[in-house]
């Protein structure tokens, strides 16, 4: 009887462990999820946004206790509007040469500089919980123009980049949540360029890729424009600056603009 | 039926209740607490087990850049409380804690070691370094709903 019980739980943990390895297989693909992937996303999106908007609505109502409802919702709009400020104000900094530049640049490096950006706003229906996937679920999907690879950002700057879509969510990875590296520039410094990624921490890590570039605490990094993310999005803020003894590589830590853990609302730019 | 309920119940509630309390992007893990507390009150650990890994592969789909680790972290988690609740005797609020401080180590460790095969970049004192945090938070979650059971259960028994 007691052999007959032992057997059945190790019969169940085998089919546990099974179903688990063929889910992993199963569900590995990234891109565009349809078919029962997609049907579960949207499933779950369809009840974690009237959930996530009525909890988020009775938290505004006890802070607007407090602080006023009006001031809140002026403050949301003032929000956007900033928003779209400091997107405009880095297209503007970039001058015409520039940009005639950029467009001979863009038959060498192969890369696909947004002409015109066109973004979409999304909302934050639902962040990692354990703190070890650094995703960010929004409401928007596929019906709404967006892609798997489309740049995410913020008011603050980059925060990632989409990885599935379904019809009605999207999953963002953030700037710390894969082992892709990010291409950089210095705010200011156009020559001084390098190569981030995440550090398995908080931040990123990196190096200039020119042995005599100079780049020091406090440089504001922005993307190059070069892979997967358009030019002159913020990514964050030298920490540390120091080259490798032996070598004349500097290498850099990052503290990265955005704030992956409050993120409210974002920009997925098309 | 109501097992189902519940798990569907903590699925939903997550992702709000992570905006609501989570800090520094940890926050209480409701499908872990809600598997601690049930091998707590003795129900069988298989119909737990296959609720608590089905609701975390769902969890994994909808939620997560990879399918699969949280399933079996949730495994690994079911096995350990079936494992020590029958070697040991937990009652009383001090020991749930220790389970679920036990329960959370074993969670988080599986879910890393996944999620570090599939290419995730975090790295090991990363997680430990949040770990003091879920510990904190699931424990606050576990005790909570340990201590409104046993009083549920006293009135009961004294009527």
């Amino acid at each position: 009887m007691r052999e007959n019980h032992g057997k059945k739980k190790i019969i169940i943990i085998c089919a546990a462990a099974a179903v688990l390895i063929a889910a992993a297989v199963f569900f590995k693909a990234a891109g565009s999820s349809y078919g029962i992937k997609g049907t579960m996303q949207n499933a779950a999106a369809m009840v974690t946004e009237p959930v996530s908007q009525a909890i988020q609505g009775i938290k505004d109502g006890f802070r607007g206790i407090f602080r006023f409802k009006q001031v809140v919702a002026e403050n949301e709009s003032l929000k956007q509007e900033i928003q779209q400020l400091r997107l405009e104000q880095s297209e503007l900094e970039m001058t015409r040469n520039e940009k005639e530049e950029l467009k001979e640049l863009q038959s060498v490096f192969h890369c696909e500089a947004l002409a015109e950006r066109r973004a979409v706003a999304a909302d934050v229906t639902a962040l990692d919980y354990t703190g070890q996937q650094g995703v960010i679920i929004i409401d928007k999907g596929s019906q709404d123009g967006v892609e798997a690879g489309s740049c995410v950002v913020s008011g603050d700057g980059v925060v990632g980049r989409i990885t599935q879509v379904s019809e009605r969510s999207a999953k963002v990875a953030s700037l710390l949540a894969e082992k892709s590296k990010v291409s950089f520039q210095v705010k200011g410094k156009k020559k001084k360029t390098g190569v981030v990624e995440s550090d398995g921490k908080d931040g990123l890590t990196g190096y200039v890729l020119e042995a005599k570039g100079t780049v020091k605490q406090g440089d504001e990094l922005v993307t190059s424009g070069i892979g997967t993310y358009p030019e002159a999005l913020k990514i964050g803020e030298v920490e540390k600056a120091e080259k490798k003894n032996g070598t004349q590589m500097l290498t850099i830590q990052v503290t990265p603009a955005v704030s992956f853990s409050s993120l409210k609302k974002v920009a997925v730019i098309l | 039926m109501s097992m189902a309920c519940l798990y569907a119940a903590a699925f939903f509630l997550q992702p709000p209740l992570t905006a609501l309390t989570a800090y520094r992007g940890i926050g209480p893990d409701l499908v872990l607490c809600l598997t601690v507390m049930l091998v707590v009150m003795g129900k069988e650990p298989g119909p737990v087990a296959a609720a608590s890994i089905a609701t975390a592969l769902v969890q994994d789909i909808c939620y997560s850049l990879y399918a699969g680790p949280g399933g079996a972290a949730m495994l690994a988690a079911v096995a350990c409380a079936a494992l020590a609740f029958r070697l040991c005797a937990w009652e009383g609020p001090w020991l749930i804690l220790a389970l679920t401080a036990l329960e959370t180590m074993v969670y988080h460790m599986v879910l890393w070691a996944g999620c570090w095969v599939f290419g995730a970049p975090w790295s090991f004192f990363h997680m430990v370094q949040g770990m003091p945090i879920w510990i904190l938070y699931n424990g606050i979650l576990c005790a909570g709903t340990y201590m409104m059971l046993t009083r549920e259960r006293k009135e009961t028994h004294t009527k």
